[in-house]
């Protein structure tokens, strides 16, 4: 880019300026450069100090390495000792008092086996001697005497002696092997040989007596880590709610939504008083409540199966105009759909109903219906943490107790039926539950619900015949506290 | 007097001798380069410390293909834009549109460079590192995008406006002068 004049005019006043920095600023420098080259030496330092913890950690690992191998041999030494006590003893059986000297050397295991082993035992000719062998007779022969003989005799003695030597010798490599005997001819030559005990083999098996300390670590952590799992289990299973009981109440209300009321069934009234109480009571909305237990399972991890005992009420008001009279009116009752068999089934007022429903002024009547329900509810569990979200939805089996019909005032009778024939209700009915349930767990077996839900019947609440129909769908909201078994 | 080959050697031997008439030497002047890409003198000083430190610990690797001087300012450069790359992200330079201002006719030759210090350490963060990137360092606004990851433009109109700002300072200053016939320091 072309330079303009105002950028060099800038640059040539700044062209040898100098400014004075204070007397500290080479100080601060030099200190950095202090702390620079001390960080340096410390990395230095660093290097040594781990090239020495190498060399010390190789160290003991030789020294560890040595000692086992030391340790591994002289066990070997003292197993071929034993051996070697052995068979001398036999051997003294065999021809006792003949050789003192091998004798008083097996009472000593371990000076037979340092002799054999070590260098001195070579060289000193007495004592190899000392070392018997038994010959093919039975005899206990020196081994200086088997060098005397000739080659021949030698292969011959001593391939002869071989079979007569105990397993456990054999084993252990004793005997000397054929051509080392052919190669003595001399002395010379005699220590020039191999030792009588094969090379050692290393193994690498431990003792009984000192079981390997990284096999017992193992297991100790084995152990330590199966009791964590074992108690990490427990306090799952003490989270985990797999069996709880339940017990609440419940309150809302139901409307009466498809209601309707045939024309044959409200003749009755019709016919007479133009009375539509049969409508107004099937489709009369009221407040509903209940109580109950109930008990629940866990089927997964996230469903769930609840069931129990409700006791349900449905209390509904309705206006009436009517009341309806006894054979000569010498009870008077509130007009209701439960009159509506009766004023069909009575003798009397077949021909005139009339006679039996006494026009009146309007007056409230309460309907107050009462069910013993099952619930069988599927639950899944949306949130299951301390606070829990969980969706029902299930069937409930309704059984009818009884409705209570009660006038307002003191002057109609109240009037109460009961299931069976006689009732204008379904003795047995279903209902479609669905709800939802906010719980809280509290302790470690108790936890709190909120269960806001719906229900709905499948059928009519009243017979068929009856020619009314009403299926209230009742909305409520249960508070239930939950107690976990387990 | 030790001669640059001289001083560089001493430097790389770590003396500390030689380190400190090394320092002697450039200090000052680099004590002005710190002091056009900072705020504050205490900054600038900041600055000239690690720039130092930095010179002494490297000076091995100076293959002396340019002056030493040179290539002093040049860490120098680099620490400072190290410095203020913090602040540069916390005053985003916004790329506006390139003004191109008439060419004035105009002398500094009447005032001290550190009246044009003061202005140039007035000027905004962006402005004030681009301006000494390319009007006196000389690198091209290319150059300047790349070293602070920003775009020509923005390069070019930080420029532009760094230009403006004291131009129209100057004028300010030359009015005042005018008027008085002293300086101010």
């Amino acid at each position: 880019m072309e330079r303009r004049k105002f950028e060099d005019l800038f640059k040539d006043a700044f062209e040898g300026a100098e400014v004075s920095p204070t007397d500290s600023l080479w100080t601060n420098i030099e200190l950095d450069l202090e702390k620079a080259d001390g960080s340096k030496v410390r990395r230095r330092l660093l290097f040594y100090k781990l090239l020495a913890a190498a060399s010390v950690t190789f160290a003991m690992c030789l020294a560890g390495l040595t000692y086992y191998v030391s340790q591994k041999s002289d066990q070997g030494s003292a197993s071929i000792a034993a051996n070697s006590t052995l068979s001398s003893g036999t051997l003294e059986e065999t021809k006792s008092g003949s050789k003192e000297s091998s004798t008083g050397e097996a009472d000593n295991p371990s000076a037979v086996a340092e002799e054999k082993v070590g260098t001195e035992a070579v060289q000193d000719s007495k004592n190899i001697n000392a070392v018997a062998v038994p010959s093919r007779r039975g005899d206990v022969v020196s081994h200086s005497e088997i060098i005397g003989k000739s080659s021949d005799t030698k292969n011959e003695d001593v391939a002869e002696t071989q079979p007569l030597l105990p397993a456990s010798v054999q084993q252990q490599g004793l005997l000397l092997p054929a051509p080392a005997f052919n190669g003595i001819a001399n002395n010379e030559e005699e220590r020039a040989l191999p030792l009588l005990y094969s090379p050692r083999k290393p193994g690498l098996t431990f003792t009984k007596e000192e079981p390997d300390p990284g096999v017992i670590l193992l297991a100790k952590l084995a152990e330590e880590e199966r009791r964590y799992a074992e108690e990490e289990n427990r306090e799952k299973e003490k989270k985990t709610e797999k069996l709880w009981t339940s017990v609440g109440f419940a309150a809302g209300g139901f409307s009466s939504v498809n209601s309707s009321v045939s024309p044959t069934a409200s003749n009755q009234f019709l016919a007479s008083s133009n009375s539509t109480v049969a409508d107004k009571q099937a489709s009369a909305s009221g407040i509903a409540y209940s109580y109950g237990i109930n008990i629940g399972t866990r089927l997964s991890k996230r469903w769930v199966l609840q069931g129990g005992v409700n006791y349900l009420i449905q209390s509904s008001d309705y206006t009436a105009n009517n009341v309806v009279g006894g054979s000569n009116f010498q009870s008077l009752k509130a007009e209701s759909i439960n009159s509506l068999d009766n004023l069909s089934q009575t003798p009397q007022i077949t021909g005139s109903n009339a006679s039996l429903l006494a026009p009146t002024f309007p007056y409230s009547v309460n309907n107050n219906v009462k069910f013993f329900s099952v619930p069988v509810q599927a639950g899944y569990l949306v949130v299951n943490k301390k606070f829990g979200v969980q969706l029902n939805a299930g069937v409930s089996t309704d059984l009818f107790l009884q409705n209570t019909i009660t006038p307002e005032g003191g002057s109609l009778d109240k009037t109460t039926q009961g299931r069976g024939d006689d009732s204008p209700y379904r003795s047995v009915n279903f209902s479609g539950l669905m709800g939802t349930e906010f719980t809280y767990r509290f302790g470690q077996r108790y936890r709190v619900a909120l269960n806001p839900g719906f229900r709905y019947p499948f059928n009519s609440v009243y017979k068929t015949d009856v020619g009314v129909e009403s299926t209230p769908l009742t909305f409520d909201i249960g508070l239930r506290f939950r107690y976990i078994f387990q | 007097m030790l001669n640059e080959k001289e001083l560089i050697e001493g430097c790389c031997n770590g003396d500390r001798a030689f380190q400190k008439a090394l320092y002697d030497r450039y200090c000052r002047r680099m004590l002005v380069v710190c002091l056009r890409y900072s705020k504050t003198t205490a900054e600038a000083e900041d600055i000239v410390q690690e720039g130092f430190v930095k010179v002494f610990q490297g000076i091995k690797d100076f293959r002396q293909e340019s002056k030493l001087e040179t290539w002093i300012t040049r860490i120098m450069v680099n620490t400072a834009l190290n410095a203020q790359r913090k602040k540069m992200y916390l005053y985003p330079m916004v790329d506006v549109t390139e003004i191109t201002l008439p060419e004035q006719e105009m002398s500094l030759s009447g005032i001290h460079f550190t009246q044009l210090l003061e202005l140039i350490q007035s000027l905004p963060q962006g402005c004030q590192i681009v301006f000494n990137l390319f009007a006196i360092e000389g690198y091209s606004h290319k150059e300047i995008a790349e070293l602070l990851g920003i775009s020509e433009g923005t390069s070019k109109s930080q420029f532009a406006r760094a230009k403006s700002l004291l131009q129209s300072k100057l004028l300010t200053e030359s009015t005042y002068y005018d008027r008085y016939g002293e300086a101010k320091i």
